[in-house]
C-alpha cells in the first residue's frame, strides 16, 4: 500500500503498512548515527558552508563554531521524536498502521535529511535515476523512493492547509542576482 | 578604568566586531542564496520558503522555479547577522543555502 497522510490543518496521521513502520525506524536509527558523525560528501550536504567566498573563512569558522553543535542537537532531537511517533503507531485497519505526525514539521525535516544522506550516497544527479535489477544500490534506492513518497504526502497535506497569501512586498528579494 | 600598565582585553561578541565592523561602517547588505540540488522536492522548497519567510505561494513558487531553472535564487537579504540566521534556518530544513555580499559577483 502507498503511504497516505490525513489530517489537513490539524494533527497529521500517516497510514502505512506495518513493515513500512519498521523500515522507517531502521532508516531513522541509521540517520541518527550519520548526523552525529557525518563524513565526506554527506557531511558537506547535511551541514553546508554558509560562506562560499574564501575571503570570508574567518566568518565561516565563527559561524560553524556558533551553530554546528546546535544544529546536530536539534536534528538528533527531531529524529528521536519521530522514532517515538513510530513506536506509538496504532493499528488502523487490516495490515495498516497509523502514525501520528503532529503538525508534520519534524517528519518533513527528518525524511528530508534521510533523503539528503541516501541521495548523496547514491550519487543522485537528477530525480530520474534508474537503478536496474541486480544493482547493489537497489536497497538504498528503494529506501529513497519510500522516503520520497512519505515526504511528498506530508508536504502536500501541509501545503494544502497553508494560506496562499503572504507578506510579500516590492522591496523584498526578487530572486535575481545582480 | 584600568590600573597603570594593565591593558584591557575586549573579546568580540559578534562576527561584526571580530571582523572590524566593516558592514556597519559601510552599510553593505548581504543576500541569502538557495542553490539547486537534485534531492529536494519542488513542493518542499515552496513550503519551506513560505514557512520561513512568510512569502505567498506565488512568490515562493517563483523563487523555487528560479532555483530549479537557473541554479540559484536570492531568497532573503539584510544584515550579516540576519542572513546568518536565515542560512541556519534553511540548512535546518535541508536546503543548500549560502550568503554573500549583495555586490559580490
Amino acid at each position: 500500500m502507498s503511504p497516505a497522510v490525513s489530517g489537513g490543518s490539524g494533527d497529521l496521521a500517516l497510514v502505512v503498512a506495518g513493515d513500512v513502520v519498521a523500515e522507517l525506524d531502521r532508516i531513522f536509527a541509521a540517520l541518527a548515527g550519520i548526523v552525529a558523525e557525518p563524513e565526506g560528501a554527506v557531511a558537506d550536504r547535511l551541514f553546508p558552508r554558509a560562506y562560499l567566498d574564501p575571503t570570508e573563512d574567518a566568518a565561516e569558522t565563527f559561524w560553524r563554531l556558533a551553530r554546528r553543535d546546535g544544529m546536530v542537537t536539534d536534528r538528533l532531537a527531531a529524529i528521536e521524536a519521530v522514532r517515538a511517533d513510530l513506536a506509538g503507531a496504532t493499528r488502523a485497519r487490516r495490515g495498516a498502521y497509523s502514525v501520528s505526525l503532529g503538525d508534520g514539521s519534524r517528519w518533513m525535516t527528518v525524511c528530508n535529511d534521510a533523503r539528503l544522506w541516501i541521495g548523496t550516497e547514491l550519487g543522485l544527479s537528477d530525480e530520474d535515476l534508474e537503478v536496474g535489477r541486480g544493482d547493489p544500490r537497489v536497497p538504498d534506492y528503494q529506501r529513497y523512493v519510500l522516503l520520497t513518497a512519505v515526504l511528498a504526502e506530508i508536504v502536500d497535506a501541509v501545503l494544502g492547509a497553508m494560506p496562499e497569501d503572504g507578506i510579500d512586498d516590492d522591496d523584498g528579494p526578487t530572486g535575481l542576482l545582480g | 578604568m584600568n590600573a597603570p600598565g594593565v591593558e584591557e582585553i575586549v573579546v568580540p561578541d559578534t562576527v561584526e566586531e571580530l571582523l572590524g565592523g566593516t558592514d556597519v561602517l559601510h552599510d553593505r547588505p548581504w543576500v541569502v542564496i538557495v542553490w539547486n540540488d537534485p534531492v529536494n522536492l519542488m513542493t518542499y522548497v515552496v513550503m519551506v520558503l513560505q514557512k520561513l519567510f512568510g512569502y505567498s505561494r506565488a512568490k515562493a513558487t517563483r523563487l523555487m522555479l528560479q532555483v530549479h531553472n537557473d541554479g540559484r535564487a536570492v531568497v532573503a537579504n539584510g544584515s550579516r547577522e540576519k542572513c546568518e540566521a536565515d542560512v541556519a534556518r534553511l540548512h535546518a530544513h535541508g536546503l543548500w543555502a549560502t550568503m554573500q555580499r549583495d555586490d559580490a559577483p
